[in-house]
């Protein structure tokens, strides 16, 4: 299990991270979504010990990365930028980390095999596609057989095809009780194979629950308003207590229908400029908790 | 407020044998899994070997006439031999930095250093197995520097019919004393490649300061007429001292300081850079 607990990047005045806390636990695939630089990677080489967080601690079973004995065999890790030698074959990079894991040199081709890269393991990896790439990374994060999974953006440069072999590979991790933790910007892309779901945007935690309830939420009315007077609208939602986000483009208010928000600010005198009903689905509940707040920096 | 440490003090894991033991099995492979290596050891052979014959028949041939210039202290005999050997440490000292150089620098330029800092998240264990797995490849440089003097050097002077000096034990006190050198280079250059990160930059400043700055500043005592103390402990000055004797000599007359200070000077260097290279450099955040 992995544990982010009030987890905080700042890059001078820029704050990458903040305040950020979530747990991915075992026997589930949990998706960490987000808009590009909304501080996914961050996070993820903070809680690898790559990057130096500027509070916050990011601890596996209660240990940090580097508290670890035996951190390979505990944490697999494919980050978006890992990167290999364009001059070694894909089996010496393999082979080089697991003797630095102490991992035996076996497992290393079985990993291979495993990823679909048993027969072009002697080439050198200058020569791959991004694809290849994207399964070699994930050959090195599988090589210690580790409790917990960290991927970033594991489907980047994948065909169709490689996108659905890697969400059956990780579903088959979780049912072996593993945690196992992708990064995505994209909802739909992982919407198939997550349990759980993180969204983060401009580095804070914006939603945390499983997809169903998600889902659920996605279901409901989702209006943006415009009022002429913001203050009389949030006034107005508190005191019918809907569920409202403030987006570049007005306040979404989330449960009641237009009709009933029509009623409700006609009722109170409050001036309404626009009264847009928004499509519904799992999608557009994710750009509206982004939206606004997620562009990209 | 709790501070993820990435690299900070010794934990308890640090000590067991078996983890250092793979972290210096990983920085070895990393060698020898490109094809560097070996590339670079045939220009050393090559780019030393020519240098040494070049200079082998240069004094066969011209000797006497530079023996006649006031400045030259040409030597003769054995002495002679074994000068012009010990140019293979002058022109072969750089191969060993430069992979010393490229092993930390390297992994800055492909971004190696996230995967390695995964398999060994302590990151002063791994700069130490760096410094540490450099030592036998600069061995294994010196060697062959050492064959190519010998076939470049010793040969062609058989021919000619010239002293070979290989029937003296001071010769291959020397050949051991130059093996120490590029060692030592070797450790310089991991230093370096910490410092600099950037392996273009590391091996053009180690050229510059080593041909250019310091022949200059070598050459200060023969202009001035007496030595400069300071001088001795240039580095390219150190690694001279080891190897005993140099084609520096023939030009300048500022002392060498003796093998075993020398050598410890040059490790001086080597752990200076490396060690502020650490704080400064290698601590930081990898993206």
């Amino acid at each position: 299990m992995l544990q982010i607990d009030g987890l905080t990047k700042k890059f001078g005045s820029l704050t990458a991270v903040d305040d950020l806390s979530f747990t991915v636990a075992a026997g589930k695939v949990t998706g960490f979504l987000g808009p590009n630089g909304a501080g996914k990677t961050t996070t993820l080489r903070m809680a690898l010990g790559l990057t130096r967080p500027t509070c916050g601690t990011a601890t596996f079973d209660g240990r940090t990365y580097r508290e670890l004995p035996e951190p390979m065999r505990h944490v697999g890790a494919a980050l978006e930028a890992s990167s290999f030698h364009p001059g070694r074959t894909a089996a010496n990079h393999v082979a080089m980390l697991a003797a630095g894991a102490g991992i035996d040199q076996g497992r290393g081709t079985a990993v291979l095999e495993l990823v679909g890269l048993g027969s072009v393991a002697d080439r050198r990896v200058g020569g791959f596609s991004m694809g290849m790439r994207a399964r070699l990374g994930l050959a090195v994060a599988l090589l210690g057989d580790p409790k917990v999974l960290l991927l970033d953006e594991p489907t980047n440069g994948l065909d169709p095809e490689g996108i659905v072999w890697m969400r059956d590979l990780l579903r088959h991790q979780a049912t072996q009780g593993k945690a196992v933790l992708v990064s995505s910007h994209l909802l739909s892309e992982v919407r198939q194979s997550v349990d759980d779901v993180v969204i983060i945007a401009h580095g804070r935690l914006v939603h945390c629950s499983s997809l169903a309830e998600l889902e659920a939420s996605a279901d409901e009315n989702r209006t943006t308003v415009v009022a002429a007077d913001p203050d009389a609208l949030a006034g107005l939602a508190a005191q019918h207590t809907w569920k409202v986000t403030t987006t570049a483009s007005g306040t979404v208010v989330v449960g009641p229908t237009a009709a009933e928000i029509g009623r409700a600010a006609f009722t109170a005198g409050v001036e309404l400029h626009q009264l847009a009903t928004e499509g519904g689905g799992l999608e557009a509940a994710f750009l509206a908790l982004t939206e606004g707040q997620g562009d990209i920096r | 407020m709790t501070q993820l440490t990435t690299t900070d003090e010794p934990t308890t894991q640090v000590f067991p044998a078996r983890v250092w033991w793979q972290t210096f099995q990983m920085e070895f492979r990393k060698y020898f899994s490109t094809r560097t290596w070996w590339m670079l050891l045939l220009v050393t052979f090559v780019w030393t070997g020519l240098n040494v014959a070049t200079m082998v028949f240069a004094v066969h041939f011209g000797g006497a006439e530079m023996r006649a210039e006031p400045d030259m202290f040409v030597p003769i005999g054995d002495a002679l031999a074994r000068l012009l050997y010990s140019m293979g440490t002058t022109f072969g000292f750089v191969f060993p930095a430069i992979v010393g150089a490229m092993s930390v620098a390297g992994e800055y330029r492909h971004q190696t250093l996230t995967p390695t800092f995964l398999a060994d998240p302590v990151r002063w264990r791994v700069l130490a197995a760096k410094f540490v797995s450099v030592v036998p490849l600069g061995a294994l440089y010196a060697l062959v520097v050492i064959a190519g003097c010998l076939v470049f050097g010793a040969l062609p002077l058989a021919m000619l019919g010239d002293a070979t000096a290989l029937g003296s034990a001071q010769t291959w006190q020397m050949f051991a004393r130059m093996v120490l050198a590029m060692v030592l280079w070797g450790l310089v250059g991991v230093g370096l490649g910490t410092l600099v990160n950037n392996q273009m930059v590391a091996v053009v400043s180690l050229l510059a300061i080593t041909m250019f700055l310091e022949p200059t500043l070598r050459s200060i005592p023969m202009l001035i007429g007496h030595d400069v103390a300071i001088l001795s402990y240039l580095p390219g000055a150190l690694g001279d001292g080891i190897t005993g004797e140099t084609m520096y000599s023939m030009f300048t007359n500022n002392t060498l300081l003796s093998p075993a200070p020398a050598a410890l000077g040059l490790l001086a260097y080597a752990v200076v850079l490396t060690v502020g290279g650490y704080y400064l450099r290698f601590r930081r955040d990898v993206s």
